[in-house]
């Protein structure tokens, strides 16, 4: 293996037992702040057959993961209106629930114990 | 203070009506919002019209937050509007590279109208 690939590959950060903690916050406070609600962590696995709206925002770097969000389009619908005062349509709830995703995405990173070099963009270049 | 003319970019419509949302209750009065999705749309529309205050995101596309900052201190109605980076990004360098380049602040996303209120007054107290 080339021994640069080899170092950069030893210096990605690995999950362990403090990352759902840390997601869960992130979550917490980009809900309690942005929608006005409470969210708590479920112990069950998410229906697939529910998913009807899905969100994801990518991290590239040495900190490497795919977030993704995912509800029934009435949930999506009824976090776009509280997201915007009571006043959203159905045209906004991709638009909503992508800046959540992001939102959970960045707030996690930065709660996260290490600074790496992070891409956080709906936009790949 | 009279009420202002603020400019908001973001390339999310939902994004851009929640910071006018949080800056009417900071209790700042406002007199035209101006919207852009990305920094190409903001700097077309300042060429119309001057701002007292522009809040701009980072990561957009066809132009950054950070590429629009730069170009726009060239506008002679906009070279010294306050700008404010709203945005996600976590990462140290890339909030001082905007405050480097000229903003005069960052409130990082999530955030509450408090939060708005104490970044962005303090930049208004010279409009009269």
């Amino acid at each position: 293996m080339n021994p640069a690939l080899s170092e950069k590959s030893a210096a990605r950060f690995r999950p362990d037992a403090t990352w759902p903690t840390l997601i869960h916050s992130a979550a917490h406070e980009v809900f309690q702040m942005m929608v006005g609600t409470e969210v708590q962590p479920g112990d069950f696995p998410p229906d697939p057959q529910k998913g009807e709206v899905s969100a994801m925002v990518g991290l590239a770097g040495s900190l490497c993961a795919v977030f993704r969000i995912r509800c029934p389009q009435g949930v999506a619908a009824s976090i776009a209106t509280k997201m915007l005062g009571g006043q959203g349509d159905a045209s906004q709830v991709c638009d909503a629930m992508g800046e959540i995703c992001n939102m959970v995405a960045g707030n996690s990173k930065a709660k996260s114990p290490v600074s790496p070099t992070v891409a956080c963009s709906r936009y790949p270049r | 203070m009279r009420p202002i003319r603020v400019l908001i970019v973001d390339d999310s419509a939902v994004m851009r009506k929640i910071v006018e949302r949080s800056l009417r209750q900071a209790g700042i009065e406002i007199l035209e919002v101006l919207e852009a999705g990305n920094g190409v749309e903001g700097l077309a529309a300042l060429q119309q019209t001057g701002v007292d205050l522009i809040l701009s995101d980072i990561n957009m596309p066809a132009m950054d937050g950070l590429e629009f900052l730069q170009t726009l201190r060239c506008l002679d109605n906009s070279k010294n509007t306050p700008v404010v980076m709203i945005t996600t990004e976590g990462s140290e360098s890339r909030v001082v590279e905007a405050l480097s380049a000229g903003a005069r602040g960052y409130i990082r996303k999530p955030f509450t109208s408090d939060q708005v209120k104490e970044r962005v007054t303090p930049l208004l107290e010279g409009v009269r």
